[in-house]
């Protein structure tokens, strides 16, 4: 049933490709680029694209192509890292406050609605900023800003769901609250958290790299795409093949998350079957 | 039968709404249920007679009176002695296609109090699921089966299977088959008569459904906005009813005969709320006898004689006042 939904859906089914793809380079990275991604070169700087270096080098002579091979490892990780955190917390946040409404309710949702008033790359900035750069502290401050998004949505299902027959039913039954919740309503709203977190990961990808652009995210040598971007940003005119390689590989990654969840949207949608 | 399985004795729920207003949804309502017997409760929509139901499984706190079960007062009963005063005292809804969790298969569903109450181990469980499905008329390769694959007659049997799972003795049946079609309710309704007698169960059996209440009760309970308006045997009930409500209600059931004509009572005026009843019977605004007393106090119940109770004016201690 999902999978005939699904393969319907051209633009989910190339998402779902796009990301096949850049997963499998992270996973065999080892394989595709059988050298150290770190070795400087310096009698081969900022050279163009060539046979040996498909996609060109660095300011310091790095193979690109090996780079973007094993940031894809970094900047995956780094995105679903972000989601999962920001959507397990943001969930259970959400699902607690839709089951108890009243004062626990109302106390998590004001707290959303703090971390909502900012705008929320400031916000990412603003942790970094108190943590200190880094790769660990720029995935914990991305996941942070996505924990309202979560708490938001699932609240409003989990209200819903709590409506339902269903749960008199399991209350009659005599289950507990700690059941009724993972048992009954969780499995209810998991559709708008897949939904959710597709779209996440490209928003988080974005953000960890905007965060690595700026210096507050993945400290050099890494391998990120966000931070050869912002290498590269110096010599843009000169050796503008320095930040489109890592660029390219951003729009496509996101570009491949937003066409799966809006696919998954569409097919998860109760209201389109 | 004449052992006292449930009294509900001034039983008061009330709704509060914005501007300090209050639905009395249930207003003081006091019965009984014998054992093995199967009390009917009619009324019409927002009469109180689901809140009531929830309330005497304890889905709903009531604001007043008392519920007891066996001499046992459960009314404020908590934790570990609720859980297991719900192995005893199960409810059917309405609605199986929402009263089923859609993500779990017919098996899950009927396992889950089974799970719940730590009922044995799984390879029982198992064995008690194959034997529920089969007592409630469905097939064992149904086990793998999800609510929306069935239709509404086998998804209320799976509600019904998952009721029976701990072996209660009694059910509050909230309106079991008006949800299903006309053709399929008789089958539910013979089910529960056959499981009455099989596993001795005691029913409440709410229902706006007059035939099939005639159908399945042996007593009748009529509630009319949150009060009781009359309690009789069945027969008591529809052969003479007492009160005005009930005799207007019961002229609404069609005669299904050629030519046999009958006269209606058709009531005048619109259905009072239950937001802050004012005093008097909840009735007397629409009652064509009623008198002046009728506004100002609220009639107690009386016995008219074999156990037909009835709150109106007209009545008094064994007699109708003409």
């Amino acid at each position: 049933m999902f999978w005939r939904r699904f393969k319907r859906d051209r633009n989910a089914v190339a998402g779902l490709v796009i990301i096949t793809l850049i997963v499998l380079m992270a996973v065999f990275a080892p394989v595709l680029a059988p050298f150290d991604i770190n070795a400087q070169d310096l009698a081969h700087r900022r050279e163009a694209p060539s046979k040996a270096h498909p996609f060109g080098t660095d300011i310091f002579g790095r193979d690109i192509l090996g780079r973007i091979v094993y940031g894809a490892r970094t900047t995956l990780l780094a995105g679903v890292l972000c989601v999962l955190v920001g959507g397990v917390v943001g969930s259970a946040l959400g699902l607690v406050a839709g089951y108890y409404e009243g004062w626990v309710s109302a106390a998590i949702m004001r707290a959303m609605d703090v971390l909502l008033a900012f705008p929320y790359f400031l916000l990412a900035i603003l942790i970094v900023a108190v943590l200190g750069p880094g790769l660990v502290n720029a995935v914990i401050a991305v996941s942070v800003t996505n924990v309202p998004n979560y708490a938001r949505v699932v609240r409003s299902s989990a209200m819903v769901v709590k409506r339902h027959e269903m749960i008199e039913a399991a209350r009659a039954m005599g289950a507990s609250d700690a059941r009724i919740i993972f048992d009954h309503v969780l499995p209810n709203v998991l559709a708008p958290i897949i939904v959710l977190s597709t779209v996440g990961v490209a928003s988080a990808v974005i953000s960890t790299a905007a965060l690595g652009f700026l210096g507050l995210g993945a400290q050099p040598p890494t391998a990120e795409w966000g931070l050869m971007l912002s290498e590269g940003r110096s010599y843009i005119t000169a050796s503008p093949h320095i930040t489109f390689f890592p660029g390219l590989f951003i729009v496509l990654l996101v570009l491949g998350f937003n066409l799966l969840g809006d696919g998954l949207r569409d097919i998860l949608d109760p209201r389109l079957k | 039968m004449t052992e006292q399985l449930l009294e509900v004795v001034d039983l008061v729920k009330h709704f509060p709404l914005p501007r300090n207003q209050r639905v009395h949804a249930v207003d003081g309502i006091t019965f009984n249920i014998a054992a093995g017997e199967t009390l009917g409760m009619v009324g019409e929509s927002g009469c109180g007679k689901t809140t009531a139901g929830r309330a005497i499984v304890r889905l709903i706190e009531p604001d007043r009176g008392r519920l007891i079960y066996r001499g046992q007062d459960i009314t404020h009963l908590a934790g570990a002695e609720l859980l297991s005063m719900r192995r005893r005292m199960q409810i059917i809804f309405q609605d199986p296609y929402s009263s089923l969790d859609p993500r779990k298969s017919a098996g899950q569903l009927i396992a889950e109090p089974l799970l719940i109450h730590r009922w044995g181990t799984r390879g029982r469980i198992r064995e008690r699921v194959r034997e529920l499905l089969e007592q409630v008329g469905l097939t064992p390769d149904m086990v793998s089966k999800y609510p929306h694959e069935l239709d509404g007659g086998r998804c209320q049997r799976i509600g019904i299977a998952r009721a029976l799972a701990l072996g209660p003795e009694f059910i509050v049946c909230d309106e079991p088959v008006s949800a299903l079609d006309v053709s399929i309710q008789a089958q539910i309704l013979n089910l529960m008569k056959d499981l009455q007698e099989r596993l001795s169960l005691t029913y409440l059996f709410i229902s706006h459904n007059l035939a099939v209440v005639k159908h399945i009760s042996d007593r009748v309970v009529v509630m009319y906005l949150g009060v009781v308006v009359e309690t009789a045997p069945t027969e008591a009930l529809f052969e003479d009813p007492l009160h005005p409500y009930t005799q207007a209600l019961l002229s609404a059931i069609p005669i299904p005969a050629v030519g046999e004509r009958r006269s209606r009572i058709i009531l005048s005026g619109d259905v009072p709320t239950p937001v802050n009843p004012g005093p008097g019977c909840r009735f007397h605004k629409r009652c064509w006898l009623a008198s002046p007393v009728c506004g100002e106090a609220a009639p107690k119940m009386v016995d008219a004689g074999g156990g037909h109770l009835v709150a109106c004016f007209r009545v008094s201690e064994g007699a109708v006042i003409q």
